[in-house]
């Protein structure tokens, strides 16, 4: 009894990942966790994590986010089956809807952030190449567009009008049916 | 990051963007779009600023995005963006009534009139089509035809150029009509319409074995209004499914009306597209980009 838990322990330890932000900061996550990210899993796969994953481009305060992601989506994708089926796919039938909805609630809570962190969010999943978490935030900035006009879109993200007015009388003229 | 001025309307020019050879702005420059900064540029590079309106479903949202800045615009009137992002519907194509005051292209969100067929080729509008009367339905590179009473589906997997078919389930008393559609992360949806309702039920395909074996299975019911604001009953049919379009046709009897609908089966959302002066008995989706993002075809 005693010898199989401190196995299970040692299999834990050796699947260990390092990750190293920019500002220096040692992260240590489970290898399930840290294969959400394809950059990381490509890395692992080559053999090349050891001594830790430096990420120069992502802080401490992002990198404790995406983390705080990946662990919720890794137990959700190890938690609905060990089956080689992705978690998407399960998502879609399988109808495990208390589960669903509380990674729903995580997810919506997750996105509660100010714009210029949700921002870094964004770099920082297309960074690491994580999927989920990418769809999630590049949604989020989507929908924040859905239903505003050029001005109140240029107001929200500090955009700059570069289009010279004739250009500009001339998408709203052709897209003329958008802006009724 | 700053795109060349161009003409709107005019071909975009492709964007010359490698997916490898992105570059990754550093966390430090990430603030100017915070709302604290002065005003400047967004700073994500292209291919994120392309994930994000990939994810806008609206034609109107896109086309009021593009008109923020010059670089807003170059994306969403890229080729290549055209093609990440499937083309709203605009409007529907109907096989009677030819007019040549409606010969105008009129993009009047749901209001594409295009009747009759003969400048239906000038404008790569798909040919309206009959298979032995059916409707067909195209999904995931196949075509498909409903055989309702025989419950089945006859299958063209347009790869291989062969038929094949599938079983469908027992008929059930509510059910009036069936269709196909993608259902998402490579599944096939079949649709069946029952008296204010769609039940979407779902199968796997796949390309090298055919279609599993195994059974649909339900997913959804999606319920439709019952009737219009002013309180006369809907009968609904199916007109047209492609991708992950479904149109609608509703009639409402007391009033002798038709209105149109599409229903979007990624967000789920029915819209009505339009309430036509006349009587159309089949009709087909025009998808596409409207102008600026349309390429010149007339």
């Amino acid at each position: 009894m005693a010898s199989a838990g401190s196995g299970d322990e040692k299999a834990a330890a050796a699947a260990m990942i390092t990750l190293i932000s920019s500002d220096n900061e040692k992260f240590e996550v489970t290898e399930a966790t840290a294969t959400l990210s394809q950059t990381i899993r490509h890395m692992i796969e080559d053999g090349c994590t050891d001594g830790g994953v430096p990420l120069p481009n992502v802080t401490s305060k992002i990198l404790a986010r995406v983390i705080e992601y990946c662990k919720k989506h890794a137990t959700a994708a190890a938690g609905e089956e060990g089956s080689s089926s992705s978690f998407s796919d399960a998502a879609f039938l399988e109808v495990d809807r208390a589960f669903l909805e509380e990674l729903e609630e995580f997810d919506d809570a997750f996105l509660e952030v100010d714009r210029a962190t949700l921002f870094d969010l964004i770099l920082a999943a297309n960074y690491l190449d994580i999927k989920g978490l990418l769809n999630l935030t590049c949604q989020k900035v989507a929908d924040s567009v859905k239903g505003k006009t050029p001005e109140q879109i240029r107001e929200m993200y500090n955009i700059v009008n570069d289009l010279t007015p004739e250009e500009e009388a001339e998408i709203r003229r052709e897209t003329q049916w958008a802006f009724e | 990051m700053a795109a060349a001025r161009r003409i709107p309307g005019a071909p975009a020019a492709e964007q010359s963007v490698p997916p490898d050879t992105v570059q990754h702005s550093t966390v430090e420059s990430v603030p100017s779009l915070a709302p604290s900064m002065a005003a400047a540029q967004p700073v994500f590079p292209d291919e994120i600023l392309e994930e994000i309106f990939v994810r806008l479903d609206a034609a109107a949202d896109l086309a009021r995005a593009s008109a923020a800045c010059s670089s807003f615009l170059s994306i969403v009137s890229a080729r290549r963006f055209r093609s990440l992002h499937p083309p709203p519907v605009l409007g529907m194509l109907s096989s009677i009534g030819y007019d040549p005051a409606d010969r105008s292209v009129t993009i009047d969100r749901g209001l594409l009139l295009l009747f009759g067929q003969p400048e239906v080729g000038a404008c790569n509008v798909p040919q309206l089509e009959l298979f032995l009367g059916r409707r067909r339905c195209y999904a995931h590179g196949c075509f498909f035809w409903v055989l309702g009473s025989e419950r089945k589906l006859l299958m063209l997997d347009t790869q291989g150029m062969k038929f094949s078919t599938i079983d469908l389930p027992p008929k059930n008393v509510a059910s009036r009509d069936d269709a196909i559609v993608e259902a998402g992360e490579g599944r096939l949806g079949l649709l069946t319409l029952g008296h204010s309702t769609i039940d979407l039920s779902c199968k796997i395909i796949c390309r090298n074995n055919g279609v599993s074996t195994e059974g649909w299975q339900h997913y959804k019911t999606i319920p439709l209004p019952k009737e219009d604001s002013n309180g006369f009953n809907y009968h609904w049919s199916i007109m047209d499914a492609e991708g992950r379009y479904v149109s609608l046709m509703a009639m409402l009897f007391q009033v002798s009306r038709l209105e149109f609908f599409v229903l979007d089966l990624k967000t789920m959302l029915l819209e009505r597209l339009c309430v036509p002066n006349r009587a159309i008995v089949a009709a087909r989706f025009y998808a596409s980009f409207p102008p600026p993002f349309a390429p010149p075809s007339l």
